[in-house]
């Protein structure tokens, strides 16, 4: 079934979503609306970028593994980032709190996008996750990229 | 609004407001019980007469006085704002209440942002661990002003001051001791508004809504835009003018937009969020209509106290 990229992204941002975090239950994840960098619009307003989150396809497809002319399977890498205020909203341990949201919420998402469900037409398997700190504008970012193996259509 | 802020009264010479009260939040815990109420004019000693100003016994709220149920709350919890009390009665979204450990004394205050029932959360996470049997209180006391004394056109507190006109002496007993507090209110004909929504402040600067922290959320930045009208307050305070006296509502409104979005950009600079053309900007913004309006004989206010406005005197270069 030939899907598109921004199908797939889609999907991934309602799966995403959806999920109802195991800390800080009340704060879901709030996607970004794409108006501007996701990074920047975060260091730029870090107390109301908590759980905000960015999907993108980084538009990085090879060669294709199969072909049949009109119909292609590709890989393509999404990346998954999500901004966290630096504060000390998470009880009394502060930055290791922070940490262990962070830990619990790559968690849910990756089981979100690869255990539970993936996007119709994709298969989703994790590449990497990381955490980036800046402190010095106070904000951390968790980012998590993912290889999408899809059919897409060339007609 | 800030705990300490002063209170604003309704002159009322027909009789068509219910029953008002003053207002004491007390910051040190529930009283145990209230000694006395004394009101005084701001510039009278204490040693004078006092104001007829108050009716009958000042009393702590019944309500909320109820204890943790059901399960611990705070940070070790699942989501650190929730909690499931014995009584919902007397919650109110906006008030403040304090939660005590019941097995160690340890105590925080918190704005309750939703009610339903018995479940109540906090606006912003709770900082320590509560276990089930702590108790989740008002500490606010209140004594009924007189109507009669309120009808009196002679107690309408001066509309040229920005300082308040009267100062009340409330006698306490909080953790077994007997405290004295003092508040402070005015009489007035129109208490001080600004009229500003959510969408009002989105629509000047588009994007506030979008920007606003995780505690704000819930009510659509409606407490920053409080917050926005208190720094608009002392602003007018700092060049002498009154907040109630001002007589033109499109001017306080702009003021607070504008003030909301440089809070906004000055609170994320002072976060490390360091943007300084658009801190600039912003305060660019607030500072031109700011001088604009009010240092300048523009906006209508209200000298007399009678309700009526002529145009504001212009603030000296010497005091800009």
């Amino acid at each position: 079934m030939a899907t598109t990229a921004g199908a797939i992204r889609d999907a991934m941002l309602a799966l995403v979503t959806a999920i109802t975090p195991a800390k800080h239950a009340g704060q879901k994840f709030l996607a970004h609306r794409e108006q501007s960098d996701f990074r920047t619009h975060s260091e730029k307003n870090p107390g109301g970028c908590l759980r905000r989150f960015s999907i993108r396809n980084l538009n990085d497809r090879g060669a294709p593994a199969v072909t049949t002319g009109s119909v292609e399977e590709i890989s393509e890498t999404f990346e998954v980032v999500v901004a966290y205020p630096i504060d000390g909203r998470h009880g009394g341990k502060f930055l290791t709190g922070l940490d262990d949201v962070i830990s619990s919420d790559i968690n849910q998402i990756h089981h979100a996008l690869h255990v539970a469900n993936s996007p119709a037409g994709a298969t989703v398997l994790r590449l990497s996750d990381d955490r980036e700190m800046d402190e010095q504008a106070g904000i951390a970012f968790a980012v998590i990229r993912y290889r999408v193996d899809y059919y897409w259509s060339l007609t | 609004m800030i705990t300490a802020r002063t209170q604003e009264v309704l002159y009322d010479p027909d009789a068509v407001y219910s029953t008002q009260y003053l207002v004491l939040d007390c910051e040190d815990g529930r009283p145990s019980s209230v000694s006395d109420v004394q009101v005084w004019t701001a510039g009278t000693d204490d040693d004078s007469t006092e104001e007829s100003a108050t009716t009958g016994s000042a009393s702590v709220e019944s309500s909320p006085n109820t204890t943790i149920a059901t399960a611990a709350v705070g940070p070790a919890q699942s989501d650190p704002r929730a909690m499931v009390v014995s009584s919902g009665s007397g919650f109110t979204v906006g008030r403040r209440y304090q939660i005590t450990e019941d097995n160690g004394g340890h105590w925080e205050v918190f704005e309750c942002a939703y009610a339903n029932g018995t479940t109540i959360k906090a606006r912003h996470p709770l900082k320590n661990d509560y276990s089930v049997g702590s108790t989740v209180q008002s500490t606010r006391v209140t004594i009924a002003l007189s109507s009669s004394w309120l009808a009196e056109i002679a107690n309408i507190s001066p509309h040229w001051t920005p300082n308040p006109g009267y100062r009340a002496k409330w006698i306490l007993t909080v953790n077994g001791n007997a405290t004295e507090y003092a508040t402070y209110f005015d009489v007035v004909r129109y208490v001080a508004q600004h009229r500003v929504t959510p969408p009002d402040v989105d629509m000047v600067h588009p994007g506030w809504i979008d920007g606003l922290g995780p505690d704000d959320q819930v009510d659509q930045g409606r407490r920053c835009i409080e917050a926005a009208f208190e720094a608009v307050k002392h602003e007018l305070y700092r060049d002498n003018k009154a907040d109630q006296a001002l007589r033109n509502a499109e001017m306080v409104s702009r003021l607070v937009i504008h003030r909301c979005q440089y809070d906004r950009l000055l609170n994320n600079a002072m976060r490390g969020a360091g943007n300084a053309e658009a801190l600039a900007l912003g305060k660019a913004a607030w500072d031109g209509y700011y001088q604009g309006v009010i240092r300048s004989p523009v906006a209508p206010v209200d000298e007399g106290g009678g309700g009526a406005s002529q145009p504001n005197k212009r603030t000296p270069v010497w005091r800009r």
